[in-house]
């Protein structure tokens, strides 16, 4: 089964790499001769073309099918594709939603593994998660990348999970045809069905061109994130950053989190509640530690710090030095958070007394 | 449905786009600049709006017109069936003297289908068995020498299906390893044969066979909890809004009697003639109402759906109508080829022009249903010889 230990602070995806293209196992396939005549004539024109094309379908599906993955939240289920022989997987952004969620990632072959939402693109609806178990085999089965963005009338192959995982059930593949490209979408007839977000769209040398987003009304509305979307948005979707915001939410309303309660004692800001499950208890900052520094900025009160954080946005990551009193040398801990999103009238903590204690949450003055 | 509206693919979380401003009038003509969404927004609209010339697609007229050498000899043998003055399934005759194979669910009890042949003749059928395994029926009609196909020496299955289980839960998992036949593999091309001589629409094999699990089926009746003065047969107090009984037109006060010819004196009978059979299956209901005898046919539907299952169900209805009896069957070949429900019925053949199956459902958006050709061929005997006859049925007295 799943790999079930504890996750560990490394496994929480601190300093993912933002190289683009990302490192991928799976070569793209060669196209033969008569392949080649069908691509560069646009069409097949005889029952032999149609053999070229069907023998190519059946090379990239036994290719690339373990690269398909299925992505389970508590509240969403969806497809994606791994990208990167570290467990980089490429997903809709409406899947995962929020940077810093645990997901599991069940491969083709049932078992399931931890892993964790990277960024999320709420216009382009492009995600990342990173898998952050160990690959059974030193490596994950990661797809290649198409370097060329898809053209009208290329042949394309959906693959995912539609209608969710089912046990002896291979990610079923959809033939089909790019029907129109415009900067932002992909529209294709390979069809596609809830379930199949995240999933790819794979070209005839089985590179990744596009992920499943959404379908319309007629059976041939069938739209995917262009694969130049996330190369665009590479490095805020590998940073876990969060762009735009899920569906019917107020954007203006969002604060980043920490889930500390501090105050000044003897002109130090000193943490007297870690909420639990907050970024802060996730990046082991304890009660009676002392906020030296939040980046480059010396803390020397409570409204500074407030200052501070209300320029920091949700996602981001930002290093706390704190001062923990354990040994007569002890040197400043380092501790890089990720930060979290709160709505701007969370509540916080009741006060502590005594007078001069503040609740910190991002919730501002 | 407001036009343009998209649903995204996320199991749980598929949803509408929300508010109408988003892709109204407005928001294209707007002159202002809209905020990045809006523009987003306002593509997807159009995409759904603008049309896309249909030899772009896979499965264009011009793609199809190249399977006509593929699809000429199996074509001799297809048949249109029709019931009800319009056409509920294809088939294909199966043996020269007259016998023709096609979908059992769609045909109608009240009348004798009728089927059109290859050459446009139409015949009058009598329906001599059905499996309700794969929802197969044999139809019998009084030609000879008619083109058939030889469904002969086909690869029998390598693995026996298992019995298809009925539960409450949606997805089963199965144990089994998917059955496989040779000749064929995931990314194949296979037509739907027509009478004409282009296909009636291509498509790929998706997944390789597979049992697809029951879900049950649900008639829509409830029992009164007072049978008493009733001596044969349960009494019904209230037919429920969803179910094959309201559309049947089973009253409440009727009395059934029979369910297929076997007779239901208990609830619990009652409860048992209908359990393991399937959405989309027909039963007849032997029923009295008043001091009469009435024979009605009921279609199962399906149950009650969580909100999750109704917002899987809408969106694989985008684009078409499913099959009704599309759950149930002990091994399903997927294939992704856009079907209309009254176009199943009939086989499905690769590039070679080999039958490779025949058509059993519309499934979903993304999928359509076939019965490997070997599992079909083994019950040709069967539903031939008059074992699996359907019950006799006629008006009685009264």
């Amino acid at each position: 089964m799943a790999s079930a230990h504890a996750e560990t602070t490394s496994d929480r995806t601190l300093g993912v790499s933002a190289d683009y293209p990302p490192q991928t196992i799976i070569e793209p396939l060669p196209i033969d001769e008569s392949l080649l005549r069908v691509v560069d004539a646009g069409k097949p024109a005889s029952v032999d073309d149609l053999r070229a094309v069907q023998q190519q379908v059946r090379r990239v599906v036994n290719t690339l099918q373990k690269s398909i993955v299925a992505i389970e939240l508590n509240d969403s289920l969806g497809s994606g594709v791994i990208v990167s022989d570290d467990g980089l997987v490429m997903t809709a952004g409406h899947v995962t939603v929020e940077p810093n969620r645990p997901v599991w990632v069940r491969l083709t072959d049932g078992r399931r593994y931890r892993g964790r939402s990277l960024g999320v693109n709420h216009y382009d609806d492009s995600g990342l998660v990173k898998i952050t178990a160990e690959a059974p085999d030193d490596a994950w089965p990661a797809a290649p990348l198409a370097t060329e963005p898809a053209e009208v009338g290329d042949w394309v192959i959906a693959m995912g999970h539609p209608n969710g995982f089912v046990d002896g059930r291979l990610p079923p593949l959809r033939l089909g045809r790019v029907l129109m490209r415009e900067e932002g979408a992909l529209s294709t007839d390979a069809t596609l069905v809830g379930g199949d977000s995240g999933g790819p769209l794979l070209n005839l040398r089985g590179e990744v061109v596009g992920i499943h987003s959404r379908i319309g009304e007629r059976i041939t509305s069938n739209f995917h994130v262009p694969i130049e979307d996330f190369e665009q948005r590479w490095e805020r979707l590998a940073a876990g950053r969060m762009t735009g915001s899920p569906e019917g939410e107020d954007p203006t309303r969002a604060r980043p989190h920490v889930g500390v309660a501090v105050a000044m004692k003897d002109g130090r800001c000193v943490v007297t509640q870690v909420f639990p499950r907050s970024p802060a208890a996730e990046a082991g900052i304890r009660v009676g530690d002392c906020i030296a520094r939040i980046g480059e900025s010396n803390i020397v009160s409570v409204t500074q710090l407030t200052r501070i954080m209300s320029r920091l946005e949700p996602y981001e990551r930002i290093e706390f030095t704190l001062e923990r009193d354990e040994a007569e040398d002890s040197a400043p801990v380092e501790k890089t958070i990720w930060l979290g999103r709160v709505d701007r009238g969370f509540p916080g903590l009741a006060m502590e007394t005594p007078a001069d204690a503040h609740a910190y949450d991002g919730a501002g003055p | 449905m407001i036009r343009g509206q998209l649903a995204k693919l996320s199991c749980a979380g598929a949803l509408l786009l929300a508010g109408a401003a988003a892709f109204s009038q407005e928001t294209l003509e707007d002159q202002a600049a809209p905020d990045l969404s809006g523009v987003q927004e306002a593509l997807r609209d159009m995409f759904d709006r603008v049309w896309a010339p249909r030899r772009r697609y896979a499965d264009s007229p011009q793609v199809r017109a190249l399977f006509r050498p593929v699809v000429a000899e199996a074509a001799r043998s297809i048949v249109q069936v029709r019931s009800g003055g319009r056409q509920v399934s294809l088939g294909a005759v199966v043996g020269p003297d007259g016998w023709i194979l096609t979908k059992a669910s769609t045909l109608r009890a009240d009348e004798a289908p009728r089927c059109r042949l290859a050459d446009g003749e139409v015949y009058k059928a009598q329906v001599v068995g059905i499996d309700r395994v794969y929802d197969l029926a044999m139809l019998k009609i009084d030609a000879k020498e008619l083109p058939s196909l030889d469904l002969t020496g086909k690869p029998a299955p390598t693995t026996q299906p298992v019995a298809v289980k009925t539960g409450e839960k949606e997805m089963v998992s199965v144990a089994d390893p998917p059955i496989t036949t040779e000749g064929w593999q995931v990314g194949d091309w296979v037509a739907t044969v027509g009478r004409g001589r282009d296909p009636i629409a291509v498509g790929v094999i998706s997944a390789v066979a597979r049992t697809i699990p029951a879900r049950p089926g649900f008639l829509g009746v409830q029992m009164s909890r007072d049978q008493t003065g009733v001596s044969k047969g349960v009494l019904i107090n209230e037919v429920l809004e969803s179910g094959g009984a309201k559309d049947a037109g089973v009253l409440g006060g009727d009395i059934i009697e029979q369910v297929d010819g076997e007779p239901t004196n208990t609830s619990e009978e009652l409860i048992e003639a209908i359990s393991g059979r399937s959405p989309g299956d027909a039963i007849d209901l032997t029923l009295r109402r008043g001091g009469s005898q009435i024979e009605l046919r009921a279609i199962l539907s399906a149950r009650q759906l969580n909100p999750a299952q109704r917002r899987a169900l809408y969106q694989n209805r985008l684009g078409g109508a499913l099959s009704e009896r599309r759950f149930g069957f002990p091994a399903a070949l997927q294939h992704d080829t856009v079907l209309a429900p009254r176009d199943c019925g009939g086989p499905l053949v690769n590039l070679d022009g080999e039958v490779v199956g025949f058509n059993l459902a519309r499934a979903g958006r993304t999928e359509s249903y076939a019965a490997p050709v070997g599992e079909v061929a083994a019950r040709l005997v069967d539903l031939m010889s008059g074992k699996l006859a359907p019950t006799p049925r006629g008006p009685r007295g009264g």
